[in-house]
């Protein structure tokens, strides 16, 4: 079976190894990165269908991390769901402006967020 | 004594329409404190006026509030407003000597009264009017940066409680929807349980967050046309499980077919309507019921939302507290859990940002209708009065 491929971008390790087990469960392949460098890294080895990214990464914004993800070509055309800690700063906003197929706050409702997975990969 | 700083002359700026008295004022000084000032004379407050919005800085001044173009305290309101960092003090005869002190609180430093003053008087009443001005401006200085910290302590404490309450919910989730395996029906009650809890508590540190914070500016209101009406049906909808479960009846026949949008944070309106229902749902006993309405009232045009339960309601003095920071009515039904009494707080402060108001009508024992108001959007309110739907 071929599996769709998901990059976890998430500093956390306990919510990675939760959300691993959540998609892995429905059905994708998972690999986590904790960092930006590891991100960029895992990116480009994966070349994944869905970048799953949590803008509240220490040392390095999500939202350049993003933007520096978004201008390798190989994966411009590869779409993102954001997730962030409490949204009253307009994460949601720099989100959808960034490109972001659609953002969550954390901790997201399983069901929405495979919603919005299934959305965005076209099933 | 007030240190002196450098040997530079102070600059002040003396607004005096008398001639005489400004010279005889200036002399004075020179004779106990020769070179201490360079008084900057004006014989007219627009001229002052104009001085200090070219920007010309002074560190205190010298007003007669009985100018040419302005009199009695305007002159200092009128001063003040163009430099109000700028210590004043006034000068004053024996006869206008309570509009002097009014000038006084109103934030003048001092008032000097003419014929009873000395070189020396009026000297170390420029000198102790600029230490003043200058201690309180570190004293705000300090204050803030305080607040700052708070603020920054508070952001970083809240960061950390709700961590690894996200990584307990997840765990509930996943556990939830079957994805680690199937659950016996102890299990999914057990987590059933556990679930609500943990979004409580969440809610909890979110609302003690935004209560502690001094920084206005974090009371974020993002207004986007809003149908109150769904969100009304939904949250209501939301709270049936609840009532149901606790034998209380909960409906929105009070509402409308029709409402007009409102002007509001979807967001911020929910947690309002959520706080309220919450509450009748505290303090109103089995058996009790709460009906939620709407409608649209007045000029200028306002929706009016109400939520009315049966329960203990509240006394009179109760109903003016209620809506104070950290209040709790003593007995609510279900009484091992209380919140933390900011609920009704929190929710004024929404409304009020909004441009509404909020309110209690209530009775001991016949329970209480909370009522809030949001202002309609203009032209679906003028369509629904014309009885058109929208």
């Amino acid at each position: 079976m071929n599996r769709r491929q998901i990059l976890m971008i998430e500093d956390d390790r306990d919510i990675a190894r939760l959300m691993t087990m959540m998609l892995r469960a429905n059905g994708y392949d998972v690999a986590v990165a904790e960092d930006a460098p590891s991100a960029i890294y895992e990116a480009a080895q994966r070349k994944p269908d869905l970048i799953l990214l949590d803008v509240g990464l220490p040392v390095v914004d999500g939202f350049a991390l993003m933007e520096k993800l978004k201008a390798k070509p190989a994966l411009s055309q590869v779409p993102f769901i954001v997730l962030s800690g409490r949204d009253r700063q307009g994460t949601a906003e720099r989100a959808a402006r960034a490109g972001a197929l659609a953002h969550f706050c954390k901790p997201a409702a399983n069901t929405d967020l495979l919603l919005a997975i299934r959305k965005a990969l076209g099933w | 004594m007030p240190a002196e700083t450098s040997n530079a002359p102070l600059k002040i700026l003396h607004i005096e329409d008398d001639l005489l008295d400004a010279r005889m004022l200036r002399d004075q000084v020179a004779l106990v404190a020769p070179g201490h000032f360079d008084f900057i004379h004006c014989e007219r407050l627009d001229a002052a006026i104009e001085r200090l919005a070219a920007g010309e800085a002074f560190a205190a001044a010298l007003l007669d509030l009985s100018l040419p173009d302005s009199l009695g305290l305007e002159t200092f309101t009128k001063l003040r407003a163009q430099a109000p960092g700028l210590p004043i003090l006034i000068m004053t005869g024996l006869d206008d000597q309570s509009v002097a002190a009014q000038a006084v609180r109103g934030g003048a430093q001092d008032f000097l009264v003419k014929g009873q003053i000395t070189g020396r008087s009026v000297r170390s009443a420029i000198d102790y009017a600029i230490e003043r001005v200058r201690l309180l401006s570190d004293l705000e200085a300090s204050r803030r940066e305080q607040a700052e910290l708070k603020d920054q302590f508070l952001s970083h404490v809240s960061h950390e409680l709700r961590m690894p309450l996200t990584v307990i919910y997840q765990a509930i989730a996943n556990l939830l929807s079957g994805v680690a395996g199937a659950l016996t029906p102890e299990q999914r009650e057990c987590l059933e349980i556990a679930e609500p809890n943990v979004k409580q508590l969440r809610k909890m540190i979110d609302n003690l967050l935004e209560v502690a914070r001094s920084d206005a500016a974090a009371w974020r209101i993002e207004p986007q046309p809003l149908d109150l009406r769904a969100l009304l049906v939904r949250v209501v909808r939301g709270f049936q499980p609840v009532a149901q479960a606790r034998g209380i009846g909960l409906s929105g026949d009070d509402l409308p077919a029709a409402l007009p949008t409102v002007r509001a944070d979807p967001d911020r309106i929910e947690e309002v309507l959520m706080n309220l229902i919450d509450n009748a749902l505290k303090y109103t006993p089995a058996g009790g019921s709460i009906r939620v309405g709407a409608a649209l009232r007045g000029e200028p045009a306002m929706v009016r939302v109400e939520v009315r339960d049966t329960g203990c309601g509240l006394s009179d003095a109760a109903r003016d507290r209620i809506f104070g920071r950290m209040h709790q009515e003593p007995q609510p039904i279900e009484s091992s859990r209380k919140g933390l009494g900011i609920g009704l707080f929190l929710c004024r402060q929404i409304i009020e940002r909004h441009g509404g108001a909020i309110w209690v009508e209530s009775e001991l024992g016949r329970g209480s209708t909370f009522i809030f108001t949001l202002p309609a959007d203009g032209a679906t309110a003028a369509n629904l009065a014309a009885g058109r739907t929208p």
